[in-house]
């Protein structure tokens, strides 16, 4: 059995992938110097790399996440559905400012949005000190 | 075009494939294979072609960097399903020769 997952990066979401990129690498013309220098010995810089150039390009990005371990549905409750789709109809945000835009406790915001992201279901990134969701939801499925 | 497959084996291993395509061709790709250590993502083995060159690297359970050897591109499925095989073990596996 598994479950299948399309997500897509909205402007705002590449923003935010950005900023949490260029935090940790730094530029565009940094990354592809280092990445010279470094070769194949800093894996990250590479991912960085093709992030940088979809972005630059002004391309489109797509992920599909396929989970083939089954404890992924004891992560699915309706209140992690809510939260998903809140995600998915606001920009992104902050873990903080999800829980008091949703009134919810910032612990259980926390515990969901990193028990879904342990399965990928969610994507996250640092935004300083904070972690952010990123990306839309478009669709999921389940095979069998 | 950036294309991301992540395809999750367990909650701590998984496959992730990037392929870059520009003008409706692929034009770098990377295939890992990344196991969850403490609470980051660490790369085992990667088959990429940034340099230009097809190639796979090894990296130790630490993600420090092994070596790194030529080898042909392979389809994203088929280093899944070698994957699936070997797992943790792929490390020490001979996978030019499969």
């Amino acid at each position: 059995m598994l479950l299948r997952i399309v997500r897509k990066y909205r402007s705002e979401d590449v923003a935010v992938l950005r900023r949490a990129i260029r935090r940790r690498h730094g530029r565009f013309e940094k990354v592809k110097k280092m990445m010279h220098i470094k070769g194949c010995s800093n894996p990250e810089l590479g991912e960085a790399f093709l992030f940088y150039l979809a972005m630059q390009e002004g391309a489109p990005i797509e992920e599909e996440v396929v989970i083939e371990d089954r404890k992924v549905f004891n992560a699915l409750t309706a209140k992690r559905f809510e939260l998903l789709e809140f995600i998915n109809a606001h920009p992104p945000m902050s873990i903080k400012e999800i829980a008091t835009r949703t009134g919810r406790d910032y612990k259980n915001v926390y515990d969901d949005v990193s028990s879904l992201s342990r399965y990928l279901v969610v994507n996250t990134v640092k935004n300083g000190k904070e972690i952010v969701p990123i990306g839309v939801v478009e669709g999921m499925g389940v095979e069998l | 075009m950036l294309r991301i497959k992540r395809y999750l084996i367990t909650k701590s291993e998984m496959v992730e494939s990037m392929e870059y395509y520009a003008g409706g061709r692929l034009k770098y790709y990377i295939y890992s294979y990344k196991v969850m250590k403490g609470r980051r993502w660490i790369t085992l083995v990667r088959w990429d072609n940034l340099d230009g060159m097809d190639h796979m690297d090894r990296y130790d359970e630490n993600g420090n960097f092994v070596e790194s050897r030529e080898f042909p591109r392979r389809n994203f499925d088929d280093l899944v399903k070698i994957i699936k095989t070997f797992r943790r073990n792929i490390i020490a596996v001979d996978v030019e020769n499969l």
